[in-house]
């Protein structure tokens, strides 16, 4: 085993968070609270069509309006093209341009045509219903099978399925395919006592934030500007907007405001062109803030999939062999997760003989964004489902059945990672000696077991940590705190320093007052901005070093920093009374000047993350409702820094999960119009539908972070398709291979 | 248009606005009144991230007219710390990291205190079923319950 | 010599699914250099489109990393995350 857990004093206390009273009080600022002099309101015209070609846009009425200050559409932006490493993923910008605005075709019901500003949101309002588009409406497709077929309607002329041989010479709405394998499947399926085989499917799902989208935005006539908006990263709503504009980086400064939620569904733009265009034509702040409405028909849900699995095994629980093929969603635009879909799929254990395909389809649907570990749960739901048979099959405990086969330290994952120090071995156990696992089930009630999987990543990341003459410090973090980060942030700097977490305050630096760092996503925050944190604290230790060397005229080899001051490292350097960081920070101005730690990395090393979940059900028979009755959580943080928003994640994750399995689905009408676009009938769970969700935090240290942080946001929305669909098909008598679970669906499998 | 002379109490102070026929309450307390705590999340009353207490009860200011509010007491957010002393559920939600963005937390803290003002002793059912009408995408509930539970507890002093 | 890995995507394409290979390099960019002499436009493909995992532990800022003797090289798929 590699490191060891570090004895700390302020890492895994449970703190207030810094910015927790603003957040009870109403004091916070999320993306829609700003309220500039002079601001006018947008608002978008969105396609009523699936599939359309614009003909003409003629905005001369709404112009014409009172009160209407100005009236843009694609003509106002300029045409881009390229692809850029924005945060972790790539951005097609001619895609993504045309996803905030579209250009020749509109792709999607809600896909955005025109936008007016204009002196009240109601004038606003009033100037759509006078924008006059003519539309020629196309055949359109929506369900991802029927959009792979060769004679469904295209959405783009232009798009060649990429990585086939030969090279087609017809456009297809398959943008890619996948593929990567090892060993012989062949050979392995024909080792195998059993195998079963299954096709999965699941329903696209939305990211469900509470807050919808906003921004403000100001243009000035020296064409510096200004973007307060909430996203999970200030620096690419930054890069990407300036990109699709054609302005610079530097002509542009991003405010993150208060964020409220985003699990992936804020790590691209929409409105932040479009408010910023719309100031630029009128000399006015520019506010656009989206309905819920908007919320679900043009932004990002992630893909709805068909995922077919084949797992061969011994009769001794040993996997011989496994296949999957995958079929996501991109909606209008290429870009599903079915990379991450393939690369996760057998991630959790060890197989010598396996093989994965995957195609990324568009269709006329939003363009799919990022939700919390894109394209795994989906995978997940197909292995651990066909796992949970076979264990059955071969009659052995699912939980022995997955240690048998769990990756462990030097285990070469299927997408070329070979493991170091993780923690999935442990979860198991702990789930085994889980009193939940061993607890009587009531009537009517079944229990199932599913594992989960995620990367997690590193990057860049920046941090500035300040000392004031008072000895209080100020931390300036590069990245929206979407759970809790700031208490993180503030815990690592304390441990560093040596001083109360009380006397550090935190602060999220605009795009023009801290270097960059990629986005708040990945599971990366608190462990790679973390790195960055602790980096900059350790700057500031050897500065206070160095200005008690000073005072004490000896070598700065003679001091040591410990429990918040500067010691003689022995008693032959000198007779030194402790100088506290206050009385450092007090003297600096004589000293040298300020102390501040100043860090820039590209954290490496982030520690996978594994997850065990458990989770029991109770179906009514006689209508098909389930109720998960308990649930419990499993999952290796490496070391939970502030466990209380540890746990958090895995309760959130938990509870994303369920939602996906029970309830949430994009319903269309035969036209291609999203016909559930509010929460009334796009159900998520409500406080009534859930228990509570009982956690178990495993600590193996990731090696490559100074206190073993591993990511813990993504992994937790893992397992719980699998485990909540599995739990109902012990139920019910027969595997249930298709989401939501709604009570019509169970019914029928009750009723065979 | 026309706008309306409305006279309310907002937080136990009497406030005068000006507003459109169409505008809700939401509206007026965050554009007119400058009362950004009380958020939107929905419009349509599903989220109850708008949540207000109108005369005692709980609502959804997105389904009510800032014309409606008229002569009522309307208590929000902002109206439930005293100047030097958080309500005991904002103790609680923060003790027990009982939000994580934070954006549904004002309409939570406003729900739960139309509970426990009306319900000293909830039980977690009862607690549940209160909230079903909040909702909450980041924390699966759970610690939002059990900061509820413990801050009843603390308000009997129990 | 360096062990490179390729996921069978990059090595259809590239590589005439040879998905591994040994190279003389004690850094990176040696190892991209050699890469893109052996299979040209090899190099270009796997900067743009993927990231390393050397010896098991993802890499972003491998332009300088140093490689040992018998470092493995896996290239992947640049990821995103939410």
């Amino acid at each position: 085993m590699g490191a060891e857990q570090i004895e700390t004093k302020w890492i895994g206390k449970r703190i207030v968070r810094p910015d927790g009273v603003d957040k009870v009080t109403g004091r916070a600022n999320f993306g829609a609270d700003l309220r500039l002099p002079g601001m006018l309101e947008a608002k978008i015209l969105r396609s009523p069509h699936a599939h359309a070609r614009i003909k003409s846009i003629d905005t001369s009425k709404a112009e014409a309006l009172p009160g209407v200050l100005s009236v843009v559409t694609a003509k106002d932006f300029p045409e881009v093209s390229g692809m850029a490493d924005a945060g972790e993923a790539q951005v097609n910008f001619a895609d993504l341009s045309r996803n905030v605005m579209a250009r020749e075709k509109a792709l999607y019901d809600g896909h955005a045509v025109a936008a007016v500003a204009a002196t009240s949101a109601s004038i606003a309002t009033e100037a759509l219903s006078l924008i006059e588009v003519e539309y020629e409406v196309l055949p359109h497709v929506i369900d991802v099978e029927e959009a792979m077929k060769p004679d469904a309607p295209l959405l783009h002329d232009d798009l060649f399925t990429k990585n086939v041989d030969p090279k087609p010479d017809k456009p297809s709405n398959v943008a890619q395919r996948l593929e990567f394998g090892a060993g012989d499947i062949d050979k392995g399926f024909g080792e195998a006592d059993v195998i079963v085989e299954r096709t999965f499917r699941t329903a696209a799902t939305h990211q469900g934030y509470i807050e919808p989208h906003a921004a403000v935005a100001e243009w000035t006539e020296d064409g510096q500007s200004r973007i307060w908006c909430s996203s999970q990263g200030q620096f690419a709503v930054r890069d990407m907007t300036t990109t699709l504009l054609g302005i610079d980086h530097a002509n542009l400064k991003v405010t993150p405001a208060e964020i409220g939620g985003g699990f992936g569904g804020k790590t691209t733009i929409y409105l932040e062109p479009v408010a910023l265009l719309l100031s630029r034509k009128t000399g006015r702040p520019v506010r656009a803030v989206m309905s819920r409405e908007e919320v679900f028909r043009g932004s990002g849900p992630t893909s709805g999939s068909v995922v077919r699995t084949k797992i061969g095994m011994r009769n001794s629980g040993e996997i011989t062999a496994a296949e999957l093929g995958l079929k996501y969603e991109a909606g209008a635009f290429p870009g599903s997760p079915a990379m991450a879909g393939c690369m996760t799929a057998f991630a959790c254990y060890d197989i010598e003989n396996a093989k994965v395909v995957g195609y990324d389809v568009v269709s006329n649907r939003a363009k799919c964004a990022a939700y919390r570990a894109p394209g795994a749960p989906m995978t997940a739901f197909a292995v651990e489902s066909v796992l949970d048979e076979l264990a059955e099959k071969i009659g052995v405990d699912p939980i022995d059945l997955r240690l048998k086969n769990a990756a462990k330290e030097g285990t070469r994952a299927l997408y070329g990672a070979k493991f170091k120090q993780i923690g999935f071995e442990e979860t198991l156990k702990a789930a085994k000696d889980h009193p939940h696992y061993s607890a009587p089930l009531g009537p009517n009630q079944g229990r199932a077991i599913a594992c989960g999987f995620w990367f997690n990543i590193g990057g860049e990341s920046t941090a500035n940590v300040n000392v004031n003459m008072d000895g209080t410090v100020t931390v300036v973090s590069p990245n929206p705190d979407i759970g809790g980060s700031r208490a993180s942030m503030v815990l690592m700097a304390a441990e560093v320093l040596g001083i109360n977490p009380d006397r550090i305050r935190i602060t999220i630096g605009d795009t023009a007052s801290i270097g960059y760092s990629g986005l708040t996503g990945g599971s990366r925050v608190t462990f790679a901005v973390g790195m960055a944190v602790v980096d900059a604290s350790k700057q500031v230790v050897t500065q206070l070093c160095e200005r008690a060397a000073q005072i004490w005229e000896v070598d700065v080899e003679g001091v040591e920093w410990r429990d918040g001051a500067a010691h003689p490292a022995s008693s032959n350097v000198g007779d030194f009374d402790p100088l506290s960081l206050e009385k450092i920070a007090a003297q600096s101005a004589k000293l040298g000047g300020t102390i501040t730690g100043a860090a820039a990395i590209n954290a490496r090393g982030a520690g996978p993350g594994f997850a065990t979940h458990i989770c029991d059900v109770e179906v009514d028979k006689g209508t098909g409702r389930v109720d998960v009755v308990r649930y419990t959580a499993i999952q290796d943080a490496g070391r939970a820094i502030h466990p209380g928003y540890v746990e958090g994640q895995m309760q959130g994750g938990v509870a994303q999960g369920v939602g996906w399995a029970l309830n949430e689905e994009y319903i269309f009408d035969d036209k291609g119009r999203l016909e559930n676009p509010g929460f009334l009938d796009y159900r998520m769970p409500v406080t009534s539908d859930l228990p509570m969700i009982d956690t178990q935090i495993i600590e193996v240290p990731n090696p490559f972070h100074p206190y073993g942080v591993r990511g813990v946001g993504e992994v937790p929305i893992v397992p719980p398709l699998a485990a909540v669909a599995s739990a109902v098909s012990q139920v019910v008598g027969k595997r249930m291979d298709q989401l939501p679970l709604s009570p019509p669906r169970v019914l029928d499998a009750i009723d065979g | 248009m026309t706008k309306q002379h409305i006279t309310t109490s907002v937080n136990g102070e009497s406030v005068e606005y000006l507003c459109e026929a169409q505008q809700t309450l939401l509206d007026v307390l965050r554009d007119e009144l400058g009362l950004t705590g009380t958020k939107e999340g929905c419009s349509t009353g599903d989220c109850g991230a708008c949540s207000v207490i109108v005369d005692g009860n709980v609502v959804c200011s997105c389904l009510m007219l800032g014309a409606e509010a008229e002569g009522r007491q309307i208590e929000t957010i902002e109206g439930m710390a005293t100047a030097d002393q958080l309500h005991p559920l904002q103790k609680q939600f923060l003790e027990q990291a009982s939000l994580q963005c934070g954006f549904c937390t004002p309409g939570f803290l406003v729900a739960a205190k139309a509970l426990l003002d009306k319900n000293p002793d909830p039980t977690e059912t009862e607690i549940r079923f209160w909230l079903a009408g909040n909702l909450c995408r980041c924390t699966g509930y759970d610690k939002i319950v059990r900061a509820v539970q413990d801050a009843a507890a603390e308000m009997r002093g129990a | 010599m360096a062990r490179v890995v390729l996921s069978s995507d990059v090595a259809e394409k590239f590589t005439d699914r040879l998905r591994e290979f040994d190279l003389e390099a004690d850094n990176m960019r040696a190892l991209m250099r050699a890469i893109d002499t052996r299979y040209e436009g090899l190099a270009p493909f796997l900067e743009e489109h993927m990231f390393v995992v050397i010896d098991g532990e993802m890499i972003q800022d491998q332009f300088l990393e140093p490689l040992e003797p018998n470092s493995e090289v896996c290239f992947m798929p640049k990821l995103k995350g939410g």
